[in-house]
């Protein structure tokens, strides 16, 4: 498998990149930050911070992914179009992500200045590809086995959910190609969580190298999640040094993208994972050199 | 003849290999290429000297041959390495020799020197904090022309690489071998001044049997920088 190169937005990066993507909601009711950028100062304040931070790219949401009250179309559109519109126009080369499952929504928001499509829904909506591919953006399929949209699994199984994430993958990467996105725009997610317990995600994260050695980019959301919780019987609020352990591990057996809540965190994280692998150069060393 | 003498300081922070993403000294880089390209520039033939590794776990060239080979544009016609313990009069005995090698009056001779000072300038030094090193370090420093007491060199370690130029350097002194060669190599052991055999090598170069400056080996500096933004002594000097 050659290395992989990859693009994103404006920026192109190599096999060894190992991505920042900022989760930004704009959400009165998700999981982790419960409303905390819903209103747009807390917004844009939280896209400034998380630039600084070290965040490659930011991931807009305007919809909380466990089940709640019905987001519909027009109030998405509400919640997402202006903010991409004006985080285009404050930073012209941040690479900028909408996580959404409607093609109506991807449309929209790409036509607004946004590079990416998050698809956090496995291809629910299976017009999301060809509105991708118009616009020449970047699409990230994940694997939900199937989950309807805003559902938790229940006493879901696999015979080898690897097996489904590569199955399901491939196959959606080829029907991208297919209507005409860019191979350098596709990444691949196997979605921890969605459509899966505990354990499976956990199988995820071990056997992560076999998704990498499909040779598309790869990205993990990782964050604050209930499997991290589950394994180390940690609350939402708790899970911060399970997440970082996750993506430590995630780093070293190859992914490239983290969708995060801490950024700086993250960053030292996937910097240091870098550096020991000899991918990046230690920032500054003096140490038993003088 | 000697026409040029570089001296450059031999810390492994000047090879490539070592830098990351920011480099530490890049004051002192770009001064110790530009003291060794000026003088490199001035010469048909270039020989460095410079000392063995004090704890060598390798099987590489001394660090200060490898510093040496990264700064010069050219390869060294000679790299004489002295043992960094050797008593002085090998070191005049190894620096006479590489005054015979370079009698030619036709070719130009530039010597790159490889020498550190005291690393035992501050606390947080490799050698730790001995009070002795500011003097030695003054003393090795005025004897290639360079008075520390002028100017404002007498800053506290650890001190950033800073150029001392023009009116700092005070009058042309031209270097003095008598003054390095009585450099003491127990002292200079104790306070892990690394250079002290590498300058009584230059200095045998430059010596008449009395010691004192040769017609043919008189330079002055006209480019020097120094600190100790490690607590240990950095020089960076040119002289013609």
């Amino acid at each position: 498998m050659a290395p992989v190169r990859f693009r994103l937005g404006s920026r192109e990066y190599a096999g060894d990149a190992r991505l920042v993507m900022a989760i930004v909601n704009r959400t009165t009711d998700s999981f982790y930050d419960r409303g905390l950028t819903w209103e747009d100062t807390a917004a844009y304040a939280r896209v400034r911070q998380v630039v600084a931070e070290g965040a490659d790219l930011v991931d807009i949401g305007g919809i909380k992914a466990a089940p709640g009250a019905e987001v519909p179309v027009e109030e998405e559109l509400r919640r997402v179009v202006p903010f991409v519109e004006g985080l285009r126009a404050e930073f012209p080369d941040l690479t900028i992500s909408v996580d959404t499952y409607r093609a109506v929504v991807a449309d929209a928001v790409l036509a607004a200045g946004a590079d990416v499509i998050n698809d956090a829904w496995g291809g629910w909506d299976p017009e999301v590809p060809a509105v991708v591919a118009a616009h020449g953006a970047g699409l990230v399929l994940t694997h939900t086995g199937g989950q309807v949209v805003r559902t938790r699994p229940h006493r879901v199984e696999y015979d080898d959910v690897l097996a489904s994430v590569v199955d399901s993958l491939t196959s959606q990467a080829e029907g991208a190609l297919a209507v005409g996105v860019s191979r350098e725009r596709i990444v691949i997610d196997p979605a921890h969580d969605f459509g899966k317990n505990t354990r499976h995600s956990l199988e995820c994260t071990r056997r992560l190298g076999e998704l990498v050695a499909l040779g598309w980019p790869v990205l993990v959301s990782l964050s604050n999640k209930d499997f991290v919780g589950e394994s180390l019987g940690r609350d939402v609020g708790e899970r911060v040094p399970g997440t970082l352990a996750t993506t430590a591990i995630s780093a070293w057996l190859g992914a490239h993208v983290y969708r995060v809540h801490e950024v700086r965190e993250t960053r030292d994280v996937l910097d240091m994972v870098s550096v020991i692998s000899g991918d990046l150069a230690p920032m500054r060393t003096t140490r038993g050199l003088a | 003849m000697i026409a040029a003498l570089a001296v450059v300081p031999a810390t492994p922070l000047l090879l490539a290999e070592n830098v990351g993403r920011v480099d530490p000294v890049p004051e002192l880089r770009s001064a110790a290429r530009a003291a060794v390209g000026s003088v490199a520039a001035q010469a048909d033939r270039l020989v460095v000297i410079t000392a063995s590794d004090v704890d060598p776990r390798h099987s590489r060239p001394p660090l200060g041959a490898r510093v040496a080979r990264e700064l010069l544009p050219r390869e060294a016609d000679e790299v004489v390495v002295v043992p960094w313990d050797a008593p002085v009069d090998v070191c005049r005995g190894l620096g006479s020799e590489v005054a015979a090698a370079a009698l030619d009056p036709a070719a130009r001779t530039a010597l790159v020197v490889v020498a550190d000072g005291c690393a035992t300038r501050t606390e947080k030094a490799p050698g730790h904090l001995d009070p002795r090193a500011v003097q030695v370090d003054a003393d090795w420093l005025l004897a290639l022309g360079c008075d520390e007491s002028r100017g404002d060199l007498r800053a506290e370690s650890p001190a950033p690489m800073r150029a001392w130029t023009g009116e700092e350097l005070g009058p042309a002194t031209p270097i003095d071998p008598r003054a390095l060669l009585a450099l003491d190599p127990g002292l200079a052991g104790e306070l892990l001044f690394h250079g002290r055999a590498t300058l009584q090598v230059l200095a045998g170069a430059l010596a008449e049997d009395d010691g004192s400056a040769t017609a043919r080996g008189a330079l002055t500096a006209y480019e020097v920088m120094v600190g100790d933004p490690f607590g240990v002594r950095y020089v960076v000097l040119a002289a013609h």
